[in-house]
């Protein structure tokens, strides 16, 4: 199964915003923000293709905004179809005074996981338990089954092939509790948690064997590269989230270790 | 003390992009939902097209929104859904198509429904407003007309409506 799949021109964007996680973007804005906790407001980018900027004005945004840039990045890392993102630098209209983040839509069709998503659940079974134990690592607590934090849809072509996009990483990185690395749990997913199958368990396997062979070196590197938003302490601490749910990662996840 | 609380009302627009990556996608107009709230009293109402052209459907994916082949039953479920479902109802249904999925409820700013604290007067009301939107339901993409007559039929919007009042 190909596991990242983006069709021209948003793999160019992708690896542009991967190499260059901290841009000056000129967007328009296409809507109002959304109901949720941080908001995020369609906007078209200078190629006319979408994205989705958050948080909302009125929300403290700098962890926000390197959590769900380092996932991004740590998602594509690992090939899998997390959405690509990227920092936008605050603007001279004032209008956006801040850094935000820019999430790529890539799906055309795109339905949230909580309508009908499940009636896919065994087409995309392996590739759901990879995302979990990527949430696991990374001390996510808003892919639990969150009905709209999972995309799906069906190819138009009618061969059944089913993609996916994770969007929304705010609540990861041990958001709101930096004390203590390991106190999130593993991650609940999307309905693979529980199954039995040996295509669901060698996906577990083979993700928490590539999280640990990931060199630290260019995982310190993407959390590093955003000092512009992060201060030392919070690398650090980021950084050390990170370390330790490596390492706990077995152990969370119910395998037996090295 | 009762404290009198100020009427609300709130309007979705419901629509299909077309291309949910593409800014200039072609969005297709789907239907209204509108609601009013007095506390003590509610209204809620829903216009929607019962079909789409032919053409629209060329480009709808109907491997993924199978529901928009006929969209009728369809947005029929989702009113009664609103409505059963209480005083968040209308909300929590517009909150499974936000902005980031293909099908959405876009909420609008509603300037034009002035709603006092008599709740009957603004049943009329929310029913006039409904039915004014009507306009902006006709279809975006159509099928060439063949001039094989020497009038051809203007293409007017087949929508349905549906309303609750309690």
């Amino acid at each position: 199964m190909i596991r990242r799949q983006l069709a021209k021109p948003l793999v160019d964007i992708d690896e542009d915003w991967f190499d260059n996680p901290v841009q000056d973007i000129a967007i328009d804005v296409l809507g109002g923000f959304s109901a949720s906790h941080d908001g995020a407001c369609p906007v078209k980018l200078p190629g006319s293709q979408t994205a989705f900027a958050k948080p909302k004005r009125d929300v403290d945004s700098h962890l926000i905004v390197a959590r769900e840039k380092i996932c991004a990045d740590l998602g594509r890392a690992l090939s899998l179809p997390t959405a690509p993102a990227v920092v936008r630098r605050p603007d001279a209209s004032g209008h956006w005074n801040k850094h935000s983040l820019l999430s790529l839509a890539t799906l055309p069709s795109g339905k949230i996981w909580g309508l009908g998503g499940g009636a896919f659940l065994s087409a995309v079974a392996a590739e759901l338990e990879r995302l979990r134990v990527f949430w696991t690592w990374v001390g996510d607590c808003d892919h639990n089954a969150h009905p709209g934090n999972l995309l799906y849809e069906v190819a138009a072509d009618g061969s059944g092939q089913v993609s996916l996009s994770a969007i929304d990483h705010s609540f990861t990185l041990c958001h709101g509790n930096s004390l203590d690395p390991l106190r999130v749990p593993a991650a609940i997913g999307y309905g693979t948690a529980t199954l039995a199958s040996s295509e669901v368990m060698d996906a577990r396997m083979a993700m928490i064997e590539e999280i640990e062979k990931l060199d630290a070196g260019g995982v310190e590197g993407l959390v590093q590269r955003l000092s512009e938003i992060l201060t030392d302490d919070e690398q650090d601490r980021i950084l050390r989230i990170l370390h330790e749910r490596r390492n706990g990662l077995r152990v969370m996840l119910g395998v037996h270790p090295k | 003390m009762t404290k009198v609380l100020e009427p609300k009302a709130r309007r979705w627009r419901i629509e299909y992009c077309t291309d949910l990556t593409r800014s200039e996608a072609v969005v297709i107009p789907v239907g209204f939902m509108v609601e009013a709230d007095w506390n003590a009293a509610r209204w809620l109402g829903m216009i929607f097209r019962r079909r789409l052209t032919t053409v629209e459907l060329d480009h709808v994916n109907i491997h993924t929104w199978g529901e928009l082949r006929a969209p009728e039953p369809f947005m029929k479920e989702l009113f009664q859904e609103a409505w059963s479902s209480g005083r968040t109802g209308a909300a929590d249904i517009a909150g499974r198509y936000p902005a980031y999925t293909a099908l959405r409820f876009a909420p609008e700013e509603i300037d034009d429904l002035q709603l006092t604290l008599d709740h009957r007067e603004g049943f009329l009301a929310s029913y006039a407003h409904l039915h004014s939107l009507a306009d902006r339901l006709t279809p975006v993409m159509t099928a060439q007309i063949l001039k094989l007559q020497p009038k051809a039929k203007p293409v007017v919007p087949d929508f349905g409506s549906l309303t609750e009042a309690a």
